[in-house]
């Protein structure tokens, strides 16, 4: 008798991100936390769409910003959604998970699928802000696991432009205005130097008001018409000096 | 594992410097023929290393009657600061701490497990697992996980059964040593030295080793604060845990952050 073979197509995981999202912000300030990316998905150095969303709100106090591969965040979106949807059939319409808890749970996930050498190629800021108490959570986390809380967090190529930005001018009582104008610098600059950042961003607030407002995307002003790309000088340019 | 196999180390070295830090010459042509390329290997699509280490350092010192346990916050990810507060030292039981550095993400899953199993046994036996106990059960966690380690080094400290202090110091697959003191980390280099000096000190004339609780504390702050002046993975914060008859302390004191 023939032998029964049970033909597999082979396991293929995530091994390099592929449609690509840049940076994304956080940030506590006076009333809450501000979530922040561009809209910008590439592939490749191609723009793929210049109008994507890269957060999504979790609960009426919890939301979630992601960049890298994108597939992988509508997976994320995907398993949170489920599990909330559950635990609302559950417990008969009530929620009991909190900010921190929808900090957890990704970070446990990544975790598992890095074991699984899977892994969701993200990095990922949630941010907010209990109801109840009125506490605010910040936190980041990565392919790996690696949780990392803080006051302002940057994940990818806005970390090395941006960090120091948002060192100086990072203040606990930063009222809405001011943080929005933080939050544009770093995106003007992320669109200045980064190929992959566009100028339209979106912002997610989390206030202990007003829940989680995920708001339209805008454009940020930049500023081409220079003199210094006109002619290449300015106080702070010097010829190369050309030695004997 | 092929690389670790040919330079056979039965010490306490990172294994990881060979297997994962320095990746095996790779043949250009996709493994065709022998040649092996010895030129710069290109980051390519090429996939995901599972491990990342976020430095930093962290050491214990046993004491007669306690263990002086001190330790940087900072965790980097390439150059990059993750965070400057992030805490290496986790309490075990009321005499036992477990102190690690490495990679974040394995340090947080084996003190987790080893929280969880700790807790098996206080409710199995009715009381906590001795420091013996645990250094054997961390080896044996380590070990467990032999092909796919836990990229953390560890020092466990605590009290043994007579009340004296002692540190357990361990490789990322589970060997283990029992200690006077030890340091693990990215700093573990520049402070190795200056516990050998300060607290053998085998070319000393007139040997005085410092004994006291407030003097080991001032040694161990001195030595994270000395290697914060060269290893740029360690700074920020140094966490002092203390570990005596009245239980698990911790207090925090700023150091150098750049």
């Amino acid at each position: 008798m023939e032998k029964i073979v049970s033909v597999k197509e082979p396991t293929m995981h995530t091994q390099v991100p592929v449609n690509i999202g840049t940076s994304v912000f956080g940030l506590r300030y006076k009333d809450g936390i501000m979530l922040a990316a561009d809209t910008a998905v590439s592939y490749g150095s191609m723009k793929k769409s210049k109008k994507s969303t890269r957060m999504a709100s979790l609960s009426d106090e919890a939301a979630i910003a992601c960049s890298g591969e994108m597939a992988d965040f509508q997976e994320l979106q995907k398993i949170l959604k489920e599990k909330r949807e559950g635990d609302e059939i559950e417990n008969d319409g009530a929620t009991f998970l909190k900010p921190r808890d929808y900090f957890n749970y990704p970070s446990r996930l990544n975790y598992q699928r890095r074991m699984k050498m899977d892994p969701l190629w993200n990095g990922s800021i949630v941010g907010g802000v209990r109801k109840d108490t009125g506490e605010t959570f910040l936190g980041m986390v990565d392919l790996y696991g690696t949780k990392v809380e803080g006051n302002f967090l940057i994940t990818g190529l806005g970390a090395h432009y941006c960090q120091v930005l948002m060192q100086n001018a990072w203040r606990p009582d930063l009222s809405e205005e001011e943080a929005r104008r933080l939050i544009e610098d770093c995106m003007r600059v992320m669109f200045y130097r980064d190929k992959k950042a566009t100028d339209e961003i979106q912002i997610t607030k989390i206030t202990q008001a007003g829940g989680v407002e995920v708001e339209k995307s805008y454009r940020i002003g930049s500023e081409w018409k220079l003199e210094f790309f006109k002619n290449m000088t300015n106080e702070f340019w010097r010829p190369i000096r050309i030695y004997q | 594992m092929e690389t670790h196999m040919q330079n056979e180390n039965y010490t306490n070295v990172n294994i990881f410097k060979n297997a994962f830090e320095h990746p095996t010459p790779k043949a250009l042509d996709g493994g065709k023929s022998d040649k092996t390329y010895y030129g710069p290997v290109m980051e390519h699509a090429s996939g995901f290393n599972p491990y990342v280490n976020n430095q930093g350092t962290t050491l214990a010192i046993a004491g007669q009657d306690f263990v002086m346990v001190a330790a940087d916050t900072r965790i980097s990810s390439g150059f990059n600061i993750l965070s400057r507060e992030h805490s290496r030292t986790t309490k075990l039981t009321e005499k036992c701490v477990i102190t690690s550095s490495g990679m974040v993400a394995d340090i947080e899953n084996l003190h987790k497990l080893l929280i969880a199993k700790v807790k098996t046994y206080e409710r199995q036996f009715k009381k906590s697992p001795s420091t013996e106990s645990l250094a054997q059960l961390l080896g044996n966690t380590l070990y467990s996980r032999r092909f796919m380690p836990f990229y953390a080094f560890n020092l466990l400290c605590g009290l043994d059964a007579k009340g004296q202090g002692c540190v357990y110091g361990y490789d990322a697959i589970g060997s283990y040593d029992k200690l006077t003191y030890g340091v693990q980390g990215s700093g573990s280099q520049l402070g190795a030295p200056i516990l050998d000096n300060q607290f053998v000190g085998h070319n000393f004339l007139v040997k005085q080793l410092a004994q006291s609780l407030q003097e080991t504390e001032d040694t161990a702050k001195d030595i994270i604060n000395s290697i914060a002046e060269r290893d740029i993975y360690t700074g920020d914060q140094v966490e002092l845990v203390l570990v005596d008859q009245n239980g698990v302390h911790i207090k925090r004191e700023p150091i150098r952050r750049d």
